[in-house]
């Protein structure tokens, strides 16, 4: 059954950024780890054995196309985000366990990422993006207790 | 009392005289009440609001602050106490005018808008919501 949470209007946002989130995950990915690194030093914890925590460093490309690469891919699952996103909330809340107030630090670091990047990135697309973002940071957080 | 370092206080003294105030505010404020619309609930019944009106006072505000960056909070004393005493605005949710603003200005910057750039107007903003929720308690 279709989810409610998402307008028409949401969809047709997302899955036009969602091309350009997976066309450039690396990038996007890194530059908003560096953002998150550098305005919130102390996520840097979290990577501790990292030595550059610049856009350039390798380990923050590696580690940025994974969670922009998660990003594009939950957009394909607006329907079934709690079952899709399952494995990643159990990672993040037994093994990782990252104190869960960084998600939606990281998630404004995105939204600035892709609002230098994009051509147009008005109210009724941030909001589609920070709408999808925060159903991903609620989920994420799930598993904890 | 915040540590400003030189670059910090240039970036900001400099860009902020440089952009259309007015047009960054009103658009951060469209964009605003757009992501966050609970946040209008503050402005539907207010006699004369119009967006421009209000981006002029913020506008105006943030302009005391980049010129008194060393005592951001002795400056919004007043406008504090306002917030808190008379328009019952949450403190919670002064972040979510300057994330727009930010937004605002990574999109008209683009790559301009570095992480380096981004830090310090998240540290410029951070000092500002500090100061005008000082007075709350």
């Amino acid at each position: 059954m279709p989810s409610k949470l998402f307008t028409a209007a949401d969809r047709t946002e997302l899955a036009q950024v969602g091309t350009v989130l997976s066309q450039h995950a690396e990038a996007f990915g890194a530059e908003s780890l560096a953002r998150l690194f550098l305005t919130h030093p102390a996520s840097k914890i979290y990577f501790s054995e990292f030595t550059d925590y610049s856009a350039a460093g390798p380990r923050v490309r590696v580690h940025g196309a994974k969670v922009l690469g998660a990003v594009a891919k939950a957009i394909g699952h607006l329907d079934d985000l709690h079952t899709h996103l399952e494995p990643l909330a159990a990672k993040h809340g037994h093994e990782l366990l990252v104190d869960p107030q960084n998600f939606p630090t990281l998630a404004t670091c995105i939204l600035i990422t892709v609002a230098c990047h994009l051509g147009e990135f008005g109210p009724a697309t941030h909001c589609a993006l920070d709408k999808l973002l925060t159903l991903i940071c609620q989920e994420l957080s799930s598993q904890y207790r | 009392m915040v540590h400003w370092t030189q670059e910090e206080k240039e970036e900001i003294t400099h860009a902020w005289g440089s952009i259309d105030k007015i047009k960054l505010i009103s658009s951060a404020l469209g964009r605003m009440f757009k992501v966050y619309p609970w946040t209008f609930r503050y402005f539907k019944d207010r006699h004369g609001f119009t967006v421009q009106g209000h981006a002029a006072k913020v506008s105006g505000a943030l302009d005391t602050a980049v010129s008194h960056l060393d005592d951001v909070k002795s400056h919004f004393k007043v406008l504090s106490s306002k917030h808190a005493d008379e328009l019952y605005v949450d403190a919670g949710s002064f972040h979510l005018l300057t994330d727009c603003i930010i937004i605002e200005m990574a999109w008209s910057k683009k790559d301009k808008f570095t992480p380096h750039i981004h830090a310090t107007w998240d540290k410029f903003f951070k000092v500002v919501v500090d100061a005008i929720s000082k007075q709350y308690i």
